[in-house]
C-alpha cells in the first residue's frame, strides 16, 4: 500500500507514535482531515499473507509482539522489593498493533464505567475517579468504531447493553456448541447468554472477505483480514489519502521540547538501529499503556526533569492489569471449538454485581475455547492435576470436548501499581526498560473470587463432567491501562478530555493509558471509541490553530 | 489448504465486493499454508544434539508423552526433531539447561543410562526433578514436538493432533460440534 513519504526534515503536521488499536485510528482521522501524518511503529510491516497458524511463531518467536530478550521488563510487586527480569507486559509489535492478534472481544463499557464513584461511591484505598466525560459523549463514537471497523452483534439481546444510537452493523457469528451450553446454563440459572459482539466480520464489508472460521483469532494475525484490525481498516484509508506515512520499523526513544516547552519532533531508531529525528508541529503517542509512560519518562529534559508531561509526578502511576479468573470444563460430546471465533456467548448478568454480596465491582462472563493444542496440552488443566505421563497424556484427548470460561472484571487502580523506568536494565538499543510494579487490590481479588464460583456455577449448570479451577494472575498482562489517566484537574491526571497532556499544548496521548477505569476489562472499543472522538477535538483544535 | 477448501473459498469470494482484493492476497495465504506439508517429510538428522543426547533425551520425551494403548506418543510423532530444530535455530541458549537436566537424571540411573532404565524408575526420576526449571522446558518442548506446528519436524504427519482431535485446514463450516449440529437440526425439523 503506498502512502505519503516524508523527510525526517520536514515538519508534519502530527507524528503518531504507535500504529496500533488507537494510533491505526487517529491516522486515518487524521490524515482524512487533512493532515499531513508520520505514523512511526516499532514493529514491521507485515503482510496478512504471512500470518501463520504456528504457536511456536506467535508464543516463541513473539513475530507479532514485543520479545522479552530484546525489550526485557522487570517486575515487583511493591516499591519495597526488588524488580526482578521477567516477562510481565505483552503487547502488538507490527503494523496495526494489538489490534491485529487480539481475540476481537468489543464490548462497550457502560455508563457505570465512566462515573464509578457518583453511582457507586467509590472504594477507599484506591484511586478509582469519575471520568471527565460520560457514557453519552461516548456513544457516538462506539457507533463510529463498530460500522467504520466492522463489527458483528445483535444490538438488544443483553437486556443489560448501555443505550445505542445504531445496531451493529454484522449479524452475530454462527453459533457454536460453547454457545449452545452457555445459553442452556444461563436458562437454567436465570442469566441471560448473548451472542458475543466481535471485531470480526460476519459477512463481506467494506471490500474485506467474511470470517473463514479458521480459528486462530488470539494471538494470531487473520490472513483473510476478516478481523478488524487497524491494518485491515483504517490504515489503508489512511495511507490512499496520499497524506499519511506509515514508518515500521522505528521504535521512538525519546520526544524532543524545545525552550517554550512545546514538543519539536522525536528521536527514533530505525530498522538499522540508526537514530533519525523526524520533526513535526504536534505528536500524538498511542504507543499503549506501557510503553506511552515509558517514553514520556524517558523524554526528560532541563524544562522537564522528571520526564514530559509529567510535573505533577502520575505519569505510570493507577496501571490496571487485566487480572480475571478462568474455569475449564470437559463436556460428553464433542464441542469442537477450536474451530470459528473464541468467543460466541457472552453474560453480563454480573456487570454490576448486587452490593449484597459485599463485593463492589463487576464483570462480564464467556464461554471460550482460545487455547491452540500446545497452549492447552501447557497449560489448560488445573494446578493439581497430571502434567506429564500417561494420564496426562490421556486428558490431551479431551480437546475438542473443552470450554472454558473467562471472566472479565473490575480491576481497581491503585497509585502504587505503575509502569517505571528500570536503569539497571537495558533494552538492546539501550534504552532503560519497562519496570511494573503491580499488585492486585484486595477488592478486586474478591471480584476476581466471585466472578470465578460464577464460572463454575455456569460449566456445572452447562453439564461439565469434570471442571476445575484456573489459578488467577496479576503479574502479567496484555491489557494496560490507565497510566496516563484522562481528568479535568491538572494536579490529579495527565491528559485533558481532549486528550491534550496538560503540561505539553502540543503533545497528546491516546490509548489505554488514557482509560480512567478499567470498566469491566474488555478495553479495545473504549480505545478505540477514544481514538475516534480525539480525531475529532484534536482536529477541531488544529483547525482553529490552537495546537 | 486443499483442494475443495480452496474451491469454497473462491467461489464464496466472486460473490462478494472484496473478491479482487481478497485474490491478491490469496497466493500468500496457500504458500503459508503449503510450507507446512513440504516440511513434514525431508531427511531426519541431528544439526545440535549428539545422538547420545537424542537418544536420553528422547527417552524423557517418552515419559512426558508415552506411545501406549491410547496412540501415539512424542517418540512417533518425533518430538525430538522439534527439539533439535528450534536448538540449531532459535533457542541455542536452551542447549545447556538440557545438557544439565540430562546429565542430573543420568546420575540418578548410574550406572545405567536413563534410557536402559524401565519406565517405572524413568518415572521415579522424572518425578523427583519435575519442579525444576529444566524438567518445564523439556516438559515444553516435548508438547510443541508433540502437538505443534509440524513444519519444525516434529508432530509428524499431523500425527499429535489427530491424536488430541484438532484439525487446521484454514477454514471450517458450521455446524461446527455436537452441540450446534444438535441445534440446527431441530431447527431443520421445525421449519419442515
Amino acid at each position: 500500500m503506498a502512502g505519503a513519504i516524508y523527510k525526517t526534515t520536514d515538519a508534519v503536521d502530527f507524528v503518531i507514535v504507535g500504529s496500533g488499536a488507537a494510533g491505526g485510528v487517529l491516522a486515518k482521522e487524521l490524515s482524512t482531515n487533512g493532515f499531513r501524518v508520520v505514523v512511526l511503529e516499532q514493529g514491521p510491516r507485515m503482510n496478512p499473507g504471512e500470518f501463520k497458524h504456528d504457536e511456536y511463531w506467535a508464543f516463541q518467536r513473539n513475530s507479532l509482539t514485543n520479545n522479552w530478550k530484546d525489550q526485557p521488563n522487570t517486575f515487583r510487586k511493591t516499591a519495597q522489593d526488588k524488580a526482578e527480569k521477567k516477562p510481565a507486559v505483552w503487547y502488538g509489535r507490527v503494523v496495526g498493533g494489538g489490534s491485529v492478534h487480539f481475540t476481537s472481544n468489543y464490548w462497550r463499557f457502560h455508563e457505570v464505567d465512566f462515573k464509578e464513584v457518583s453511582m457507586k461511591g467509590g472504594v477507599p484505598g484506591t484511586g478509582v475517579v469519575d471520568w471527565p466525560i460520560s457514557y453519552a459523549d461516548l456513544e457516538p463514537y462506539y457507533t463510529k468504531a463498530e460500522w467504520e471497523l466492522g463489527v458483528s452483534g445483535l444490538a438488544g439481546s443483553s437486556p443489560f447493553d448501555p443505550p445505542r444510537t445504531k445496531p451493529y452493523p454484522l449479524p452475530p457469528m454462527p453459533l457454536k456448541s460453547s454457545g449452545v451450553l452457555m445459553e442452556r446454563a444461563a436458562k437454567k440459572l436465570g442469566w441471560h447468554a448473548f451472542p458475543a459482539p466481535l471485531a470480526i466480520i460476519s459477512q463481506n464489508y467494506n471490500n474485506r472477505p467474511a470470517c473463514m472460521h479458521c480459528g486462530f483469532c488470539e494471538a494470531f494475525g487473520c490472513e483473510y483480514g476478516a478481523k478488524s484490525s487497524t491494518l485491515a481498516t483504517t490504515i489503508p484509508i489512511a495511507e490512499a489519502t496520499g497524506r499519511c506515512e506509515i514508518r515500521s520499523d522505528s521504535y521512538v526513544s525519546q520526544i524532543e521540547t524545545n525552550a517554550q516547552g512545546r514538543v519539536t519532533g522525536v528521536v527514533y531508531f530505525d530498522k538499522n538501529k540508526k537514530e533519525q529525528r523526524q520533526k513535526a508541529k504536534a505528536v500524538v503517542v498511542c504507543a499503549n499503556g506501557a510503553e506511552t509512560p515509558r517514553l514520556l519518562l524517558m523524554s526528560k529534559s532541563q524544562k522537564f526533569p522528571d520526564g514530559l508531561a509529567n510535573s505533577n509526578g502520575l505519569v505510570g502511576k493507577y496501571l490496571m492489569f487485566d487480572s480475571g479468573a478462568m474455569s475449564g470444563g470437559v463436556f460428553e460430546h464433542p464441542l469442537n471449538d477450536f474451530k470459528s471465533v473464541h468467543v460466541n456467548r457472552v453474560i453480563h448478568d454480573f456487570y454490576e454485581i448486587d452490593p449484597k454480596h459485599g463485593v463492589y465491582g463487576g464483570g462480564g462472563l464467556d464461554g471460550r475455547f482460545d487455547m491452540y493444542p500446545v497452549g492447552f496440552a501447557n497449560g489448560g488443566f488445573g494446578a493439581d492435576m497430571p502434567r506429564w505421563g500417561s494420564e496426562f497424556k490421556k486428558n490431551l484427548k479431551w480437546f475438542p470436548r473443552m470450554m472454558y470460561v473467562l471472566s472479565h472484571n473490575t480491576v481497581f487502580p491503585v497509585e502504587s501499581n505503575t509502569i517505571s523506568l528500570d536503569d539497571n536494565v537495558k533494552d538492546a538499543w539501550g534504552l532503560p526498560v519497562i519496570r511494573v510494579t503491580y499488585k492486585n487490590h484486595a477488592e478486586t481479588d474478591k471480584t476476581i473470587a466471585f466472578m470465578q464460583a460464577r464460572e463454575m456455577e455456569l460449566l456445572d449448570a452447562a453439564g461439565a463432567l469434570q471442571k476445575w479451577k484456573m489459578p488467577s494472575w496479576d503479574s502479567f498482562s496484555v491489557h494496560l491501562l490507565g497510566t496516563c489517566r484522562m481528568g479535568n484537574d491538572p494536579k490529579q491526571s495527565v491528559v485533558n478530555s481532549d486528550h491534550r497532556t496538560h503540561d505539553v499544548p502540543n503533545l497528546f496521548l491516546c490509548d489505554g493509558s488514557s482509560l480512567v477505569t478499567s470498566g469491566r476489562n474488555q478495553p479495545t472499543e473504549t480505545i478505540q471509541a477514544l481514538a475516534f472522538r480525539a480525531g475529532d477535538r484534536i482536529t477541531a483544535l488544529a483547525k482553529r490553530g490552537e495546537v | 489448504m486443499d483442494q475443495h477448501s480452496r474451491r469454497i473459498f473462491l467461489s464464496r469470494l466472486v460473490t462478494g465486493a472484496g473478491a479482487a482484493l481478497a485474490l491478491s492476497a490469496f497466493p500468500d495465504y496457500a504458500a503459508a499454508h503449503d510450507h507446512v506439508a513440504k516440511a513434514k517429510n525431508g531427511e531426519r538428522k541431528f544439526t545440535s544434539l549428539t545422538p547420545e543426547e537424542a537418544k536420553e533425551l528422547e527417552a524423557v520425551c517418552d515419559r512426558i508423552i508415552p506411545s501406549d494403548d491410547e496412540g501415539p506418543g512424542a517418540k512417533e510423532a518425533g518430538a525430538i526433531f522439534f527439539i533439535d530444530y528450534v536448538l540449531t535455530h532459535y533457542e541455542p541458549d536452551s542447549h545447556a539447561k538440557i545438557r544439565n537436566a540430562l546429565s542430573d537424571y543420568a546420575k540418578d540411573a548410574s550406572p545405567k543410562l536413563f534410557s536402559e532404565l524401565a519406565a517405572e524408575q524413568q518415572i521415579e526420576i522424572l518425578t523427583k526433578h519435575e519442579k525444576t526449571e529444566e524438567f518445564d522446558l523439556i516438559r515444553s518442548y516435548t508438547i510443541f514436538g508433540f502437538v505443534g506446528d509440524p513444519s519444525y519436524g516434529g508432530n509428524r504427519d499431523d500425527m499429535g493432533w489427530k491424536y488430541i482431535g484438532f484439525e487446521n485446514p484454514g477454514m471450517f463450516f458450521p455446524p461446527f460440534g455436537y452441540y450446534d449440529a444438535e441445534v440446527l437440526n431441530a431447527n431443520k425439523k421445525d421449519g419442515e
